[in-house]
């Protein structure tokens, strides 16, 4: 591969990096030839094209902290296409609630932007703080937040793409009701990179909250976590998030007993009449109240709680059967190293359905790889029972190649590899694609 | 507009000339067309479309057919137009919830009259008709019906006929006249009757105004009871009631029917016997015979000798309910301890606009525990005869009323039409049930009755 | 005229039972019109099934002898979307009216494509929940139409539109393969396949089942009324109401042919007949925050030189207030032989420049617009007023909607917020779309839908 033709494209140093060792631009046991930063849409194109013409596999990607994640399970990559060095905000009208920025702006960067307006993108995706906003939509990553406020693609009005072919389409728009054309828009989200490189966004922005409060409980033999849950969801009032935590997950909340964190996000005069009536519906069991900056701090580290693990399990179902699968999660046990103390984790947000099951260490013995894949398919056997879905979210590249991250997609098979080859259809961006892994 | 995808071809092969003679009735109503903006609003209201599904049975499909018609694409003897209008139950439930203000029940009479001028009418409706236009025919064909149904007969037979399509209109007819029976509501009394038949005196300071009753064939034939029901509690509540008795059919089943000539000559006959200017108001307690009475206005609004005093007249055209629930509402009766639910007949609520009014004549009675009917404002299918000529959708219609009663878990349910009793009755007595329907008239009428409001 | 060959229509007639299958002309002509009476096509025959399997099997019949369909659910849309050519066949959905589940648990439903919008919040009341997407003609459109127009309404500016509350679809595709994609209660690892079918027009696919999320009722709800005597002011209102950041869940504005349209007709409310523009603010939620959050938007009203603000708190008050915003649609249909709805988005801030233009246009034209809007997510509908037997006028009404529609997308808006492109806006389409976008989508079509059998003639412009 003739990486002079790329030099040629993007001239300023340090925009082609090569030879970059076991840096955090290698994943799994792959290591691409280079990662380009390209600084403006025409660089991307040609970069593009050049790489159609030559055949290479390319993927996009943004400060790349998240290429393990599990849809790159076998994807074969020559070029990493990198947003990092396109991170401007461009338009902020405070007065239409809509920011226009470049994909390679980080959600905290953008944040700050948004503070001074009292603004705010209602997003706490799991992670760091580096977060690009295009990968942030390309893996439609969230967190707790989507309870109350909706996933990744409900926030996103507009966005320009670069196709894997090279074109550049500007789909939506600025405003929230958009109904003009098929909305491809929703495509993007969860698109992890295969259609194109997102290099542009309209975000629709929220008023910051005045208050923000959490409410932290511990369950008893009278009201376990999900029953607690259970009962708070069906308050009469909107809440931000509901999460249930496994005992001893976080230290604001007793080791013991599963725990469970409320989010409040409100006007200075509903804050207390909400919070009057969750404890109304939770027989006036004894809270934890972390107010303002605190209540931030709580959920800011809550959505680095998987960070560490060696293995992260994502279940999605409905809440009527969490309760269940909470405690189906025990089969899971033989997974984890017998030094690991509390080895197996979850965290789940109660009303989104999301149940995340986080080993910290895996128990390594010989013949470790069998019998934990035999464990999780027996286990994502149950989940399906159910109704509900297991996605092995982040493990080892041995674990997920004998696993595969998702559960079977039968007939939408020939929809989503349809829908790749019309973005891409000399198919540079998902040369071997999770989805066909299946097959 | 921009070019239409396909212009309109014609269809029939009629010559314009006949169809412009057979539309002129339609045509005439243009300007009611009009104002349809095709937005559907009225479909989940129409109780055949939200059972067929089919456009055409909707309120928003039979005004295309009658549009079509009108602009000549469409022969009125077609078999669409002839269904399709036919199969209306006239419960009118779609002119409340049009945005546009049309006037459906209006334009349907003008349909009605031309879809029977092209195509005719049903062996049944016409010799009903034929009947119902002349009095002593009416008279006669009562008289034999009263005599069957003191028998008990009908009932018995009713109920013990096999459920076969083909023996349906007469099985549910006679199950509809077993329902315009009496209902004796003598175990139905408080259990400590001490200050029952206290002695109420009528005071009469001055009468709220002097009151014609329409009489009503089928009321005056099967329900004379509640006509003189409805004399009693008029009195009772400060009106004079005054006899007119040259008074004939209102026309109400000839208007719906299409037969509008028949319907503008009983009118014109009612007009005379009702000299209104001797009345402040014209008292009618069957909702369908209120509803024609108060259209006589425009029923006759292109006849230049009546059309003023056909205006007149219905201005003064009141339901009983009305008269009743003015200023202070009707006196309060004695204890009927027993539970209803009340059905909304279509030609009160949507027909007329009344729905709580009434109600408001239930709740004059102390201890009748009144409950909340689902669907009270939906069609019970009756609509004159439509139960015995529109065999399964009238069944269908009927069934559903018949169960969200049952499922109330009543002892009665009041209606104030006589055709809804008949239907809602004849539905009861073929499932079995002891729930018996009966006017919100003659329950007050007992309540007063135990007031000691009567001097007997 | 076309006509369906007799064994086809016997063969239909045995999936879904005669009475279900029309196809004599007279009766096909009450199907020749949508909501938007500008168009007039006879289809070749209607057909109303009543289940997931039955619409497969009249799929399938009808793509392997080369029959196109269209989808229609109440036939309210104001796009032309259910217009179909003489050569397709109607595929309604008016006796798939079932609502399969009612989850109160998980706050979900199941229902069947043609139930009512309205009749699903009916139906969740007693447990305390509701259907948040609220379109103005939600007492007649169906939840079909809904996920194909993705529609909107008043609240959806607190609540978003359709499709953030279609978690999962049952489709049944024009081959007549029936596929389940998305469901609240899973994940799949593959696109946002429910997130592209919403909003598809008819033209990807049929929906047969569509799984919704249900929100819990608002606590309480507070509605005032401000009237202005300019609407620029009434515009200014809206800015500073959001400005500050409160999120009432609804911001309407009328404006004075509006008003006046409404209180001549039987439906007046009771609106100042000389105003020039009636803001309606509704708030809801938590019981005690709303009287704050009330107090601020009055004072917004009052400085951006409101005449006069009432408020209500009970439902009846509501209705009335509500009265000259709702009934706006049909008491244009009394006051003007034709009505032409348009729908356009800008921008909120630019609202006050482009409602000016649109005046403008108007006395260009020498035609009467009334405007009605959704101003809170910049959504116009301004409406034409014009006689079609007058074909002068005509002509003056589509030169007059061109000349908005360039006007909204140059101010940064769009073609349509919430009606949809279908037969009417095709033509818009180059407007807002460069050839590229087009294409991708007529290619995203063709993956749902190879043969192009679906709604043919909707959305993209034919050349593309
Ligand atoms: C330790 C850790 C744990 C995490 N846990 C979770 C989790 O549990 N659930 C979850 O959903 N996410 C998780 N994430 C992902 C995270 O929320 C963000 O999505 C991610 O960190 C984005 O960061 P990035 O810019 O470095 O993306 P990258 O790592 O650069 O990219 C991630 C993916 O997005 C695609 N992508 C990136 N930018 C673009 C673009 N502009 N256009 C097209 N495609 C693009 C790439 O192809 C790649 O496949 C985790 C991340 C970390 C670091
Ligand atoms: C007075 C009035 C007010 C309105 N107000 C609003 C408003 O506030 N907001 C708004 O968004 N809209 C509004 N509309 C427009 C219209 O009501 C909506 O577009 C509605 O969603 C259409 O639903 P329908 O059932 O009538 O669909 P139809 O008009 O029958 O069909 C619309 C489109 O959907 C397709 N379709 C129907 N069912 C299915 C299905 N099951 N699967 C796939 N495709 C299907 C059809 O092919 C067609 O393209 C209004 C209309 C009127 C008349
Ligand atoms: S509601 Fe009224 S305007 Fe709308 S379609 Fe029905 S009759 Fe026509
Ligand atoms: S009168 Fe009743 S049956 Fe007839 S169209 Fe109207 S609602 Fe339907």
């Amino acid at each position: 591969m003739d990486t002079s033709l790329l030099r040629e494209i993007l001239p300023v140093k340090g925009q082609v990096l090569e030879h970059f060792g076991e840096t955090d631009w290698s994943f799994f046991s792959r290591q691409p030839r280079a990662v380009l930063f390209p600084h403006s849409q025409e660089e991307i194109t040609s970069v593009l094209s050049l790489a159609n013409e030559n055949n290479w596999n390319c993927m996009p990607a943004g400060n790349g902290t998240w290429l393990e994640g599990c849809m790159n399970t076998d994807r074969e990559v020559n070029l990493i296409v990198s947003m990092s060095k396109m991170n401007n905000i461009l338009v902020h009208e405070p007065d239409n609630l809509f920011v226009e920025l470049e994909a390679g702006v980080t959600l905290e960067q953008l944040q700050v932007t948004l503070r001074p307006s009292k603004q705010w993108l209602p997003l706490d995706p799991p992670g760091k703080n580096s977060s690009t906003m295009g990968a942030i939509i390309a893996t439609s990553s969230c967190g707790a937040l989507q309870t109350g406020f909706g996933r990744p693609r409900d926030h996103v009005l507009g966005a320009t793409l670069i196709t894997g072919d090279g074109k550049t389409l500007k789909l939506g728009g600025k405003t929230v009701k958009n109904v003009a054309g098929f909305d491809l828009l929703k495509l993007l989200s969860g698109s992890w990179g295969r259609f194109g490189v997102i290099t542009k966004l309209i975000m629709r922005l929220h008023p910051l909250p005045e208050a923000d409060r959490t409410l932290l409980f511990s369950s008893n033999q009278a009201h376990s976590g999900t029953s607690l849950a259970h009962d708070i969801m069906h308050t009469p009032a909107t809440l931000q998030s509901i999460s249930i935590l496994s005992p001893g997950l976080r230290e604001e909340l007793d080791s013991e007993n599963t725990g469970v964190a409320v989010r409040i996000l409100e006007s200075e005069a509903a804050v207390d009449q909400v919070e009057a009536l969750i404890l109304e519906r939770t027989d006036l069991l004894p809270c934890k109240r972390l107010n303002g900056s605190e209540s931030e701090a709580f959920f800011e580290s809550l959505k680095n709680t998987d960070t560490d693990s060696d293995v992260v399990i994502r279940i999605k179902c409905l809440p009527s059967i969490m309760k269940n699968l909470i405690h189906q999660i025990e089969a899971l046990q033989s997974l984890v190293a017998d030094d690991s103390l509390g080895g197996l984790q979850f965290l789940a947000h109660y009303e989104s359905g999301i149940l995340l099951v986080l080993i910290d260490k895996l128990k390594l013995d010989d013949d470790w790889l069998a019998q934990s894949a035999e464990t999780l398919k027996e286990f994502r056997d149950t989940v399906e029972q159910q109704g509900g879905s297991l996605t092995l979210l982040f493990a080892p590249e041995a674990l997920l190649k004998e696993v595969t991250p998702w559960g079977s997609l039968d007939e939408l098979e020939t929809l989503c590899a349809g829908l790749e080859k019309v973005f891409d259809p000399n198919q540079i961006l998902s040369r071997s694609s999770a989805h066909r892994s299946a097959e | 507009m921009k070019n239409t995808m396909q212009s309109p071809e014609h269809g029939s092969s009629e010559s314009p000339l006949t169809l412009t003679s057979l539309t002129e009735a339609l045509r005439d109503q243009e300007d009611r067309l009009l104002p349809c903006v095709h937005c559907g609003f009225c479909l989940p209201a129409c109780p055949t479309y939200v059972r067929l599904g089919d456009e055409n049975d909707s309120p928003r499909g039979r005004l295309h057919l009658m549009k079509a018609v009108v602009e000549g694409r469409m022969s009125p003897k077609s078999k669409a137009f002839q269904t399709h209008i036919d199969r209306c139950l006239g419960c009118r439930a779609c002119e409340p919830v049009c945005p546009s203000g049309v006037e459906y029940g209006l334009l349907l009479e003008s349909a009605r009259e031309v879809a029977s001028k092209a195509g005719g009418m049903s062996f049944l409706s016409r010799a009903l008709m034929g009947i119902m236009a002349r009095q002593p025919w009416t008279n006669w064909f009562m008289g034999w019906a009263r005599i069957f149904r003191w028998t008990r007969l009908p009932k018995l037979i009713a109920r013990i006929i096999p459920k076969l399509q083909v023996l349906h209109p007469f099985r549910f007819g006679l199950a509809m006249l077993a329902a315009t029976s009496e209902t004796h509501l003598k175990s139905f009394t408080p259990k400590s009757s001490k200050n029952e038949k206290e002695k109420n005196d009528i005071i009469q300071v001055q009468p709220k105004g002097r009151v014609a009753l329409l009489e009503g064939c089928v009321q005056s034939g099967l329900f004379s009871r509640v006509n003189r029901a409805t004399e009693r509690l008029l009195q009772v509540n400060g009106y004079e009631v005054v006899t007119v008795t040259e008074q004939g059919c209102c026309g109400a089943l000839h208007a719906h029917g299409g037969a509008t000539d028949s319907a503008r000559k009983l009118a014109i006959a009612n007009l005379k016997a009702f000299d209104s200017d001797h009345f402040d108001y014209i008292a009618t307690n069957s909702a369908g015979c209120g509803l024609a009475l108060k259209e006589y206005g425009h029923l006759l609004e292109h006849d230049s000798k009546h059309s003023k005093t056909a205006y007149a007249f219905s201005g003064k055209v009141r339901d009983i309910s009305e008269l009743l629930t003015m200023s202070n509402g009707p006196k309060v009766g004695g204890s009927i301890p027993m539970k209803v639910t009340y059905d909304a007949a279509c030609h009160l609520c949507h027909g007329q606009g009344l729905l709580t009014e009434p109600k408001d004549l239930l709740k004059a009675i102390p201890n009748l525990e009144i409950i909340d009917l689902p669907g009270e404002e939906e069609c019970c299918g009756g609509a004159g005869i439509y139960g015995i000529t529109h065999g399964d959708l009238g069944v269908s219609i009927g069934e559903d009323k018949v169960n969200a009663i049952k499922n109330t878990g009543v002892d009665l349910v009041a209606t104030a039409n006589p055709g809804c009793i008949m239907q809602i009755g004849a539905g009861l007595i073929l499932a079995g049930s002891t729930i018996t329907a009966q006017h919100p008239i003659e329950l007050l009428d007992e309540s007063y009755r135990r007031a000691g409001y009567y001097a007997e | 005229m076309e006509s369906l060959p007799k064994n086809l229509a016997r063969d239909l007639k045995n999936i879904v039972g005669s009475k279900w299958v029309l196809t004599d002309r007279d009766r096909l002509l009450a199907y020749e019109s949508d909501g938007l009476t500008a168009y007039r096509s006879i289809p070749l025959a209607v057909v109303l099934p009543e289940s997931t399997s039955q619409v497969s099997n009249v799929f399938k019949l009808l793509s392997q002898n080369g029959i196109k369909v269209v989808p229609r659910g109440a036939g309210t849309g104001l796009s032309g979307g259910a217009l179909a050519e003489p050569t397709s066949v109607i595929i309604g959905t008016s006796r798939m009216n079932t609502i399969l589940e009612l989850d109160a648990d998980n706050r979900r439903a199941v229902v069947q494509p043609g139930v009512i919008n309205a009749r699903l919040s009916e139906v969740a009341s007693p447990f305390g929940l509701y259907y948040a997407p609220d379109p103005a003609s939600q007492s007649a459109c169906t939840i079909g139409g809904n996920v194909a127009e993705n529609s909107g309404g008043p609240h959806c500016l607190k609540y978003g539109v359709t499709s953030r509350y279609v978690t999962g679809l049952t489709i049944v595709t024009y081959e007549g393969q029936v596929l389940q994609l998305g469901g609240l209660g899973r994940e799949r690892g593959s696109y946002d396949l429910v997130g592209v079918f919403v909003g598809s027009e008819g033209c990807f696919g049929i929906a047969t089942e569509v799984e919704v999320k249900l929100l819990p009722k608002p606590e309480a709800v507070q509605t005032l009324l401000a009237i202005f005597d300019r609407i620029e002011d009434a515009g200014r209102a809206v800015t500073s109401i959001m400005a500050r950041g409160l999120l009432p869940a609804a911001l309407e504005i009328v404006d004075g042919a509006t008003i006046r349209a409404v209180e001549a007709s039987v439906f007046a409310g009771g609106y100042p007949a000389d105003a020039n523009a009636a803001l309606v603010v509704e708030f809801d939620g938590i019981e005690e925050g709303l009287g704050a959050d009330v107090q601020k938007a009055v004072s917004d009203c009052n400085n951006s030189g409101a005449t006069e603000v009432r408020s209500a708190a009970t439902s009846e008050e509501r209705q009335k207030l509500w009265q000259g915003r709702k009934k706006a649609f049909g008491a244009m249909g009394r006051i003007a032989t034709d009505l032409l709805v348009q729908d356009a988005t800008v921008p909120r801030s630019k609202l006050p420049e482009v409602l000016l233009k649109i005046s403008e246009i108007g006395d260009r034209y020498d035609l009467n617009i009334a405007n009605v809007f959704h101003a809170g997510d910049g959504n116009l509908h301004p409406n034409i007023l014009f006689d079609r037997s007058d074909s002068e006028e005509l002509e003056k009404v589509e030169l007059a909607s061109t000349e908005i529609m360039k006007l909204c997308v140059a101010a940064g808006g769009t073609i349509t917020g919430e009606h949809g492109v279908g037969h009417d806006k095709k033509s818009y389409m180059p407007l807002v779309y460069g050839i590229e976008e087009m294409k991708a989508m007529k290619k995203v079509k063709t993956v749902f839908d190879p043969h192009h059998g679906m709604n043919p003639g909707k959305v993209l412009p034919a050349d593309i």
